[in-house]
């Protein structure tokens, strides 16, 4: 039996395929359509998610949509009423957008599919919660969900019991932590949805002086973890800003420009809102604790990006066991989704977690690799035993484009659509923002770990460390071994690598380890700035040919170093120009 | 004729939520979505302007 | 959509042969329905216009046959109509939000008490459909 979740239309759209009670493909739809958080109708998606399955449309037994349209529509109306007659400028944006698609997904889906089943709603937090909860392989436990908004919803504490989910408090619109976060974001002149992890990482540079101020006029927190926003100093309600003027009063300078240079009192800001945030989700998670009386918590939606915030939850000791779903925003929800459609409304059993949540995209075989090569006619080299050599290039000081079968689901590359290079030169922070990513400079970057090496350099605590969701304080002798990957604040965003999770990815990092004693290695993700993550041969090529990446390597058995017959290829592959995130 | 599923379907919702004084507002955003993606798709809209 | 857009896309638009065919036929049918129209009380003898008809005609072939005039054309019409349309969807939205839904406002925000300041800000008055094959 399969089930397809769709997520679409308000931040990053995606798709996810189950078969049977597990996820066997996901993809989101910017890595096919190329457009960075493209959030239209996922049907590329949809089509290589049906194609990588080897099914068609009409093998689909039901679609689940991710959230309740109609309930997201009347908190827009009621919403707009509420702040009449100021909310022209939300009214006159909105109501095109819902009377055009959104109102009518399900004609839209029965369309352009051409599907003619069964069509289910879930709502957005419980697809959110769904996702984790499912993924996680978890008997019970806490869910708590942050993000900016769903229907009306924006944190909910939920309990999951085998395999079913109680939504048990909930707050709602317009009060939200993650609104909270992209106010500040915007402020420091960083795109509202994207921006949000710049902010993060710029923290730890900063002094948290603003926190009481913060406190005392923007949130009123309470002891039952529940919290107030002084809408006043907001925006987002009526109009198309998320601050106002009385915001930019209370602290006195505008809002920054964006791409200016940066001024050390957004630096500050950052960390004062880094704080203020850590804060309240811990007592957030606190009431959750008393609230549910479980061991292990799931923690997901947007705002479970931040990884700060995260180290912050595992360091607490609140719950025994915590997990951290790789993909907690928009674009997870269609797993979700999915899952709700079989747990939910089949009311179907769980089926034990087989496999890892993020390699679940689709793939290239080698053979298609090496036609598409042989068609533009580039010399490579194949070879069994690359991991070796590109560990001794690694440690050389090369830079590698490491293209693995099976695409990551979710916004971080972990290993399989990767650039990496060796974390042992200080320099190399630099090398990479500047040459490959052409990114601002205060960027960090994370490593990706033998799982057997890592105790000895970072305190780890019980969590899932393998998906880059929670950083790490580095040990003493980590920040000696690897400089290029310790953050301003001594830690590290580590993924932690197995032969289980990523043979591949593993061996590499083994190679590198028994060359140089360093059991680690800089991983960011096959991109540049404002590009998405690549996705097919072709995409990484581009990114190859048109940055500083030494050697690019398919499937770990396909290798292409640069020399002057790549250079040609500039004549064929024409370079793309991304706006910037 | 899944759009006037759709169209009765939120009409019951909105009268399970007894949110009636928002029935006049939709009724007239519904028909105009109506309108606009059935002349859309007919010989005739490519000659108007996609609105929105 | 800033108004350069909404120049821009149109000028840009892509037309096609069968396209300018649709205009010149929906044209030619509005031209008939004027002239039946206008002599439908009195009878004229055909060689009385037939100059206006062949004018006509001439004018939509080569709205089909030249590529440039008939692009032009459509562009132009698109231009104005879209215009036209806007301003009709815009006065709408306005008509809506100022004569219907503030009212509404007034009247709602008239009967529903303002919530109490408490000291949490838990709502458990939740509205769940567990009805998974509801939009609501």
């Amino acid at each position: 039996m399969y089930i397809l979740g769709i997520s679409a239309y308000y931040h990053d759209s995606s798709a996810a395929l189950l078969q049977d009670g597990r996820i066997i493909v996901a993809i989101q739809e910017e890595r096919l359509s190329r457009i960075k958080h493209d959030r239209s109708f996922p049907q590329l998606a949809i089509l290589k998610c049906l194609e990588t399955a080897g099914i068609s449309i009409a093998d689909i037994d039901l679609i689940v949509y991710y959230e309740k349209p109609f309930w997201k529509f009347e908190r827009i109306l009621d919403t707009v009423t509420y702040h009449i007659p100021f909310s022209f400028p939300q009214f006159s944006k909105a109501i095109p957008l819902w009377v055009k698609n959104r109102l009518w997904i399900s004609a839209e889906i029965k369309k352009k599919l051409k599907y003619k089943g069964k069509i289910l709603y879930a709502s957005h937090h419980e697809s959110h919660a769904a996702a984790a909860y499912y993924s996680s392989g978890m008997d019970n436990a806490a869910i708590l969900t942050l993000d900016g908004v769903g229907e009306y919803a924006t944190t909910t504490l939920s309990m999951a019991e085998g395999n079913k989910i109680t939504v048990l408090q909930e707050q709602n619109y317009p009060h939200s932590l993650g609104l909270l976060y992209s106010a500040f974001t915007q402020y420091c002149g960083f795109k509202v949805n994207s921006g949000e992890y710049k902010l993060m990482g710029l923290a730890p540079y900063g002094k948290p002086v603003h926190q009481q101020k913060i406190y005392d006029h923007l949130i009123q927190s309470y002891s039952d973890g529940s919290y107030r926003l002084n809408m006043k100093y907001f925006n987002y309600s009526e109009g198309l800003n998320m601050i106002n003027k009385k915001f930019i009063a209370l602290f006195g300078k505008p809002a920054r420009h964006p791409e200016s240079e940066m001024d050390p009192f957004y630096i500050d800001m950052a960390a004062s809102i880094q704080i203020v945030l850590e804060e309240l989700v811990l007592k957030l998670v606190e009431c959750t604790k008393s609230l549910t009386q479980k061991e292990n918590i799931v923690f997901t939606g947007g705002v479970a990006l931040n990884c700060k915030l995260n180290q912050k939850i595992v360091e607490s000791g609140i719950f025994k066991n915590q997990y951290f779903y790789p993909c907690p925003g928009d674009a997870g929800s269609a797993v979700g989704a999915a899952y709700l459609g079989w747990h939910g409304y089949l009311q179907k059993e769980k089926t034990p977690v087989v496999h890892s949540p993020v390699y679940i995209g689709n793939s290239f075989s080698s053979a298609i690799i090496l036609e598409q090569l042989d068609q533009l006619q580039i010399p490579y080299t194949v070879s069994e035993n690359t991991t070796a050599i590109i560990a001794e290039k690694l440690a050389a000081g090369r830079i590698i484009g490491w293209f693995n079968h099976r695409m990551e689901f979710g916004p971080r590359a972990l290993g399989n659509r990767s650039i990496l290079a060796d974390p042992r030169k200080p320099e190399m922070k630099d090398i990479l923002n500047e040459k490959i990513k052409l990114r601002e400079s205060f960027r960090p970057f994370a490593p990706i770990v033998l799982e057997g090496a890592a105790h000895e350099l970072f305190d780890l605590h019980p969590a899932n460390y393998d998906t880059m969701m929670v950083t790490a304080k580095a040990k003493p002798g980590a920040l000696d071994l690897m400089p290029a990957v310790i953050h301003q604040d001594g830690t590290a965003r580590i993924q932690l690598v197995s032969k289980e999770l990523n043979s591949k990815g593993f061996e590499l990092v083994e190679a590198f380890y028994q060359l140089t004693g360093c059991p680690a290695l800089i991983n960011t993700s096959f991109n540049i700035r404002g590009e998405p993550i690549v996705e097919s041969p072709i995409d990484a090529l581009r990114t190859f040919l048109y940055t500083d990446i030494d050697i690019l390597v398919f499937n770990a058995e396909i290798m292409l170093e640069k020399n002057a017959d790549t250079e040609k290829l500039k004549h064929i592959i024409k370079p793309v120009n991304y706006a910037a995130d | 004729m899944e759009r006037f599923r759709v169209f009765f379907q939120l009409m019951k919702y909105l009268w399970t939520r007894r949110k009636f004084w928002l029935i006049p507002i939709i009724v007239v955003f519904v028909f105009m979505g109506i309108v606009l993606v059935i002349s859309e798709s007919s010989v005739v809209g490519s000659f108007i302007y996609t609105l929105f | 959509m800033p108004p350069t857009n909404f120049f821009q896309s149109i000028w840009a638009k892509k037309i096609r042969i069968i396209d300018r065919f649709y205009f010149s036929l929906i044209l030619l049918v509005l031209a008939v329905l004027y002239y039946r129209s206008r002599y439908i009380s009195v009878h004229v003898p055909f060689t009385e216009y037939q100059w206006e008809v062949y004018t006509i005609l001439f004018f939509l072939v080569s709205f089909i046959v030249i590529d440039f005039w008939g692009d032009f054309i459509l562009k132009c019409w698109l231009t104005v109509s879209g215009l036209v349309g806007k301003l009709i969807f815009y006065g709408l939205m306005i008509i809506v939000y100022f004569l219907i839904l503030s009212p509404v406002f007034f009247i709602v925000h008239l009967f529903t008490k303002k919530k109490e300041e408490t000291s949490s800000n838990w709502s458990k008055k939740m509205y769940i459909n567990k009805d998974y094959q509801n939009m609501g």
